[in-house]
């Protein structure tokens, strides 16, 4: 009797676990950045057309990546490095673009991007190209570089010293520079290569070293004013907890339109944000990324997925997910529409012009994308751990 | 008759028996649990902590070790670990032993629901207490706001050694008090009365007599805040504001295992630290036995062993 | 004359008395009470209060991720209890009545290993375990390494409730033609149950709120612990929803447990009156 109780109870909780993994009463299942779509047109695709969409956010690659391991979903907005990932674990498919009228595979994109795309395709030392256009197709991109409050710290010094300036303890009022750096392996040593002229693809262990060393004298010098941190930079910056950090550049954006002065207004003047130009004889200017639309391998509803792209790619939609989530917008038409003189982006007509020149985007031939690696991840993580106790 | 009887008798022994051997064998699932699931993975630990993989070949080494004994920088992360640790324990025994000599004295009513009301937040996810402090101690929580209205500007105390050490007590307080108050509460009243009939005072009834006799409680709550206290993963994050100062050996430990995948690597930090642990225990355990004479020397390795029996005598209450 | 010096004993530390008790448990309820309350303020703040509302549990119950995890967790705990109970229950009778009084201390100090260990040093060692049995860690792994670590509690709380259980109980009731299994389910498990209870009540709190082991082993699933440190770097309120939902509950629950084994008690110092008439 009792035994069958258990047997029963067993059973029934097992019955239950897949409840928790299928999709249930809905119709696509979206994984998404956290606040990088305007929820008012997802509605409206729903509205539109009589659907239900699971809209689940995420916030880091490692956490989608480690989700999508075990859940269904439809449609996912991976950054580059991740796509590879997720190609080659085989859990997204190659895209049919005659399914997405309104994406054109040559002339959609900014030139930058697209060439920048073209020269991913082709192998480099020691590495595959990689094609990903063909599985995904972009959603926002953007660069990496220095974000500095300019009351402490002057545009001359930022041109004269570029990544250096993340390792001068004082600032030109003499005040003890307040520095945060992205805790994170990969993007920090990025940082640390670029610094040194070195690449981000093709990276050796003397270079992790040297990597490290640059880091560790960085720590030495900051000292105490030193901090490693993930999301929340993206607060702390225009709360003026620190005076510099590096950052992409939608987050660069974010934080120049959303620091206030003493009277309470946008001070669009108090955020610089500077990509320093490649070290002479270097192999990288700075790390570019784009997030990017695929759609599963195992989708059960890839007619409405397809519908979901297409409709991603609509021109008022593409432009009000661009103004919702701040990030520069790989759609051409788009960007130079954001970018124009009497934009209207921000606080209407021209507001925006000012930091226009930011949210530009000039990709450049040495500017690279992060592969997907798991032996140097190791040993990143591993060196990185060193240079924090150290 | 007689003859029957003692038949009667024997069969029901040997009856017995194999009753018994029945009743023995329901240890057979546990015996399976303890071996697959407590002995097996420390050897596979120890068995990690000794190979490493090149080429898709497994080999045997010592590198997993050399590596961080030879570096100058494990030493401080290990010390400092233990250094907090430390702090973290001495301040806990400071502000359990009067709580706990209070509690022990409270009516058997008040007792329990003083308990009840200890238990209460020990048993409320670790996480979420954190998380609840690092929004208190940050810019725009109520201490930092109290500041800032006494004119100290804006400021957040994460990243500072109070703000570590002040979560480190809150979290493991309870471990201190309830084996002191429960080793309080095993002190007879008879003997405090017999000391004071003698002529003691109630000062020295409690010098001589009460606290001698409450150390044993004191080891065990050493034990149960100094172990989980040194090989925090969680407060050292949040309470850190960025600052890689507090990073302490259990984000060592994920930073090789998790982020870094090397479990060769992470075993190896792992049985140190077991090692270290060992030492510290048995120095805590030395200590207990020079200054009490013990009644019971057959009692001799249980005392670390005996303050987990005390902790789930705890937290059943 | 004695209780006049007990008395006389009390009022000397009175001032203790009242005040220190109350100042330790305010240090430990306050931030749990200022986070309780402000989880029903509709801004963010901890300070300011604008307005009641029910917009973070809102927003809780609508994050499907959070919901999954709460669903893990006490799927986990549940079956982890259920297991480690029974094993840890005929565990502390069959070890209780081994012949040599060595294999049962034997299996005692080994069943205190994970207890005395830290944590993560056991996340560690199961973690590599189950690697080197390339089992793919998830939902399994993790339920394994509950039990794994459920069971001592459970032996803890049952086994010296057995071991000083008379005997002649279960003599007599084999005297008067019991089966050995009716002796176990009728008589020995009847007179554990107020240890089987508390047993698996540690059991279930400690797999509930297990972050390490289930951070180490549990890979992609997550449980409410691991999905915090794994998605909340930065506090939101919605933990604050949810800290104070599982707080509530905890209490109700606590505060039942608390009842029982007072009453429990009660009837057993009863049933033992009773028996010293017999």
């Amino acid at each position: 009797m009792k035994k069958n109780k258990l047997l029963f109870l067993s059973s029934l909780v097992f019955s239950l676990l897949p409840s928790t993994t299928s999709c249930g009463s809905y119709d696509l299942v979206v994984f998404n950045w956290g606040e990088y779509m305007d929820m008012d047109r997802l509605r409206q695709f729903e509205k539109e057309r009589g659907v239900k969409v699971n809209y689940l956010t995420f916030d880091s690659n490692e956490n989608l990546l480690a989700k999508l391991e075990n859940t269904y979903f439809d449609i996912c907005f991976p950054s580059d490095y991740a796509v590879e990932e997720l190609v080659s674990k085989d859990m997204i498919q190659p895209l049919d673009y005659s399914k997405i009228p309104n994406f054109n595979l040559e002339t959609s994109l900014v030139p930058s991007l697209k060439s920048a795309l073209d020269t991913l395709k082709k192998p480099t030392l020691g590495k595959e190209g990689f094609d990903m256009l063909k599985y995904a197709i972009p959603y926002t991109w953007g660069e990496v570089g220095i974000l500095y409050d300019r009351t402490k710290i002057s545009d001359e010094e930022i041109e004269k010293d570029g990544w250096e300036a993340l390792r001068n303890p004082i600032n030109q009022d003499g005040s003890k520079r307040k520095v945060v750096m992205y805790d994170s392996a990969r993007d920090i040593f990025s940082v640390a290569l670029i610094a040194n002229g070195k690449d981000i693809v093709d990276i050796s262990s003397d270079d992790i070293n040297i990597a490290k060393d640059w880091l560790s004298e960085q720590k030495k010098r900051i000292g105490n004013n030193l901090a490693y941190k993930t999301e929340e930079i993206l607060d702390d910056m225009p709360n003026l907890k620190y005076d510099i950090c590096f950052t992409y550049i939608g987050d660069a954006i974010y934080s120049m339109t959303s620091v206030e002065d003493d009277s309470g207004e946008i001070d669009y003047d108090r955020f610089g944000f500077y990509i320093p130009p490649m070290k002479d004889g270097g192999k990288t200017r700075t790390n570019i990324y784009v997030d990017a639309i695929s759609l599963a391998k195992n989708s059960t509803h890839t007619e409405l997925a397809y519908d979901f792209i297409n409709y991603m790619q609509e021109h008022d939609v593409a432009y009000d997910n661009s103004l919702y989530n701040g990030y520069t917008s790989p759609i051409n038409t788009i960007y130079e529409e954001i970018t124009s003189e009497n934009s209207e982006y921000e606080d209407g007509e021209g507001s925006f012009y000012p930091i226009a020149s930011t949210y530009q985007i000039k990709a450049n031939e040495n500017d690279k994308f992060y592969r997907y690696d798991q032996k140097l991840k190791t040993s990143l993580e591993e060196a990185w751990i060193e240079v924090k106790i150290s | 008759m007689a003859f029957s009887n003692v038949n009667a008798y024997k069969s029901t022994k040997l009856r017995f028996k194999m009753k018994f051997s029945f009743f023995s064998s329901l240890s057979i699932p546990l015996i399976f649990i303890l071996l697959f699931l407590v002995i097996l993975p420390f050897l596979f630990i120890l068995f990690y902590s000794f190979i490493n993989v090149r080429n898709n070949k497994i080999y045997l080494t010592i590198e997993n070790f050399s590596r961080f004994l030879s570096n100058p920088d494990f030493y401080k992360v290990l010390g400092l670990s233990l250094y907090y640790a430390l702090i973290c324990t001495i301040l806990c025994i400071i502000l359990a032993y009067p709580f706990a000599y209070f509690m022990a004295k409270c009516s058997p009513k008040v007792r329990n629901i003083v308990n009840m009301f200890i238990t209460l937040p020990m048993w409320t996810n670790l996480l979420l207490r954190v998380v609840a402090w690092k929004q208190l101690l940050d810019e725009g929580g109520i201490i930092s706001t109290a500041l800032h209205a006494l004119g100290y500007g804006k400021t957040t105390l994460l990243g500072t050694d109070l703000a570590v050490i002040l979560v480190m007590v809150y979290i493991y307080l309870p471990f201190m008090i309830l084996p002191i108050y429960t080793q309080l509460l095993k002190i007879e009243n008879n003997l405090k009365e017999a000391s004071k009939d003698l002529g003691a005072s109630s000062f020295k009834t409690f010098c001589k007599v009460t606290f001698p006799l409450s150390i044993p409680g004191v080891i065990s709550g050493f034990t149960m805040v100094f172990l989980p206290a040194a090989t925090t993963l969680v407060i050292p994050k949040y309470m850190s504001d960025g600052n890689p100062k507090y990073t302490f050996i259990g984000q060592m430990i994920e930073s090789y295992f998790i982020n870094a995948d090397n479990r060769y690597a992470g075993s190896a930090i792992a049985v140190i630290l077991t090692i270290v642990i060992i030492v510290t225990s048995f120095i805590v355990n030395r200590l207990d036995r020079t200054n009490v004479t013990d009644k019971n020397p057959k009692k001799k390795s249980t005392i670390v062993v005996g303050s987990e029996e005390d902790r789930a005598s705890y937290e059943k209450q | 004359m004695k209780s006049n010096r007990r008395y006389h004993h009390k009022r000397k530390f009175s001032i203790f008395y009242y005040f220190y008790i109350p100042l330790i448990m305010l240090f430990f309820y306050l931030p749990i009470i200022i986070i309780i309350i402000f989880s029903f303020n509709e801004g963010t703040s901890l300070v300011r209060w604008t307005n009641f509302s029910f917009h973070w549990y809102e927003e809780l119950f609508k994050d499907r991720i959070i919901m999954e995890a709460v669903q893990t967790t006490v799927i986990v705990a549940l079956l982890a209890t259920a297991i480690s109970t029974v094993i840890g229950t005929f565990g502390a009778i069959g070890i209780a009545t081994y012949k040599r009084k060595r294999a049962t201390n034997l299996i005692l100090s080994i069943n205190n290993l994970p207890l005395i260990t830290p944590d993560i040093v056991t996340a560690v060692a199961l973690s590599v375990l189950f690697a080197g049995f390339s089992m793919k860690s998830g939902f399994q792994t993790m339920l394994l390494a509950h039990i794994a670590f459920c069971t001592p509690y459970v032996i803890i709380s049952v086994y010296p409730k057995m071991a000083s259980m008379d005997k002649n109980l279960i003599e007599a009731a084999m005297d008067l033609g019991a089966t050995s299994r009716s002796a176990v389910f009728k008589v020995i498990i009847p007179e554990l149950l107020p240890s089987i209870l508390s047993g698996a009540i540690m059991a279930f709190t400690m797999s509930f709120d297990d972050f390490i082991i289930s951070y180490f082993v549990g890979g992609n699933t997550m449980n409410i612990s691991t999905y915090i440190y794994a998605s909340f770097k930065k506090a939101k309120p919605t933990v604050n929803a949810l800290m104070t939902i599982i707080f509530l509950v905890l209490m109700v629950l606590v505060f039942l447990s608390t009842l029982l084994s007072m009453k429990s008690k009660g009837e057993s110092m009863k049933r033992r009156k009773t028996h010293e008439k017999k």
